[in-house]
């Protein structure tokens, strides 16, 4: 059976399909015996849901900022 | 371009299009001084070329468009000697798996508790999921933004930062094991 190490590696090349088939067994096998990669392939997917819905919407440009940038478009004109 | 005619542009340009283009350098960089300063320097490439603007695309589009190189090259100029630290990667694995490369006791995956629908929650995990990103070395964070906000593959990913392919999967095995480790301790054993 692949170790941990290795499964977590399958997991993660999985994303881009790029397992050979036998490498796709061992994964499965090994997810099957094992609980704890099995856990973490269920985090991965969530880590990379969050990763990509994650926002930072409510951010904006402080004024001081925008005067600046500005302030520097007109002196290079 | 007259003066006035010029400060009413550039106040349209910054006042109309600068919150989009700060919070997408930000929601890549994950630091915002590096992110203000990406967005000074697109407004600024692009004020100095305007003439070359066709205005086939929106000035946000050719705002964006310039932003996103600047990102990719901020990336890329700090890829190379960042990967000098993977050297160190194996020994930092030692702390996740034991010698018969399995999970240590005290670092196995535990169940994580469904996520709540509460807005709140949500905007408190993604704070803390914040947190832990900005944890990760520089290299990580732009495999990341790559790959997940940009859509990139792992070979188009290792030409834009110059990277083999090798430390694109290191970089990625251990930036999601500390960040599935950060999670875990801010946030699901809370």
């Amino acid at each position: 059976m692949i170790t941990c190490k290795i499964a977590i590696d399958y997991i993660l090349k999985k994303e881009e399909d790029l397992l050979t088939p036998k490498q796709r067994r061992g994964l499965w096998f090994h997810l099957v015996l094992c609980k704890f990669c099995k856990r973490f392939h269920t985090q991965n997917e969530i880590m990379n849901k969050a990763i990509k819905t994650q926002d930072c919407s409510e951010k904006v440009l402080p004024e001081t900022d925008k005067e600046r940038i500005i302030k520097s478009m007109i002196e290079n004109k | 371009m007259n003066e006035l005619a010029s400060q009413k542009e550039a106040d349209s340009w910054v006042n109309e299009n600068s919150d989009l283009l700060f919070r997408f350098a930000l929601h890549r960089v994950k630091d915002e001084a590096i992110a203000k300063d990406l967005v000074q320097d697109t407004f600024m490439a692009a004020w100095k070329s305007q003439d070359s603007f066709k205005g086939d695309a929106s000035i946000k589009n050719w705002l964006f468009g310039i932003l996103k190189n600047k990102i990719v090259d901020h990336y890329r100029k700090n890829a190379k000697h960042k990967t000098d630290q993977l050297i160190d990667f194996d020994r930092q694995e030692e702390s996740f798996f034991n010698k018969n490369e399995h999970w240590k006791k005290d670092t196995r995956p535990q169940y994580w508790e469904p996520a709540s629908d509460s807005e709140l929650e949500q905007n408190e995990f993604y704070d803390v999921l914040g947190d832990c990103q900005k944890r990760l070395k520089e290299i990580q964070q732009a495999v990341f933004s790559l790959k997940y906000l940009d859509g990139l593959d792992s070979s188009e990913i290792v030409a834009v930062l110059g990277i083999t392919e090798s430390n694109y999967w290191v970089l990625m095995h251990r930036a999601k094991m500390q960040l599935r480790s950060c999670l875990e301790k801010n946030w699901f054993e809370k």
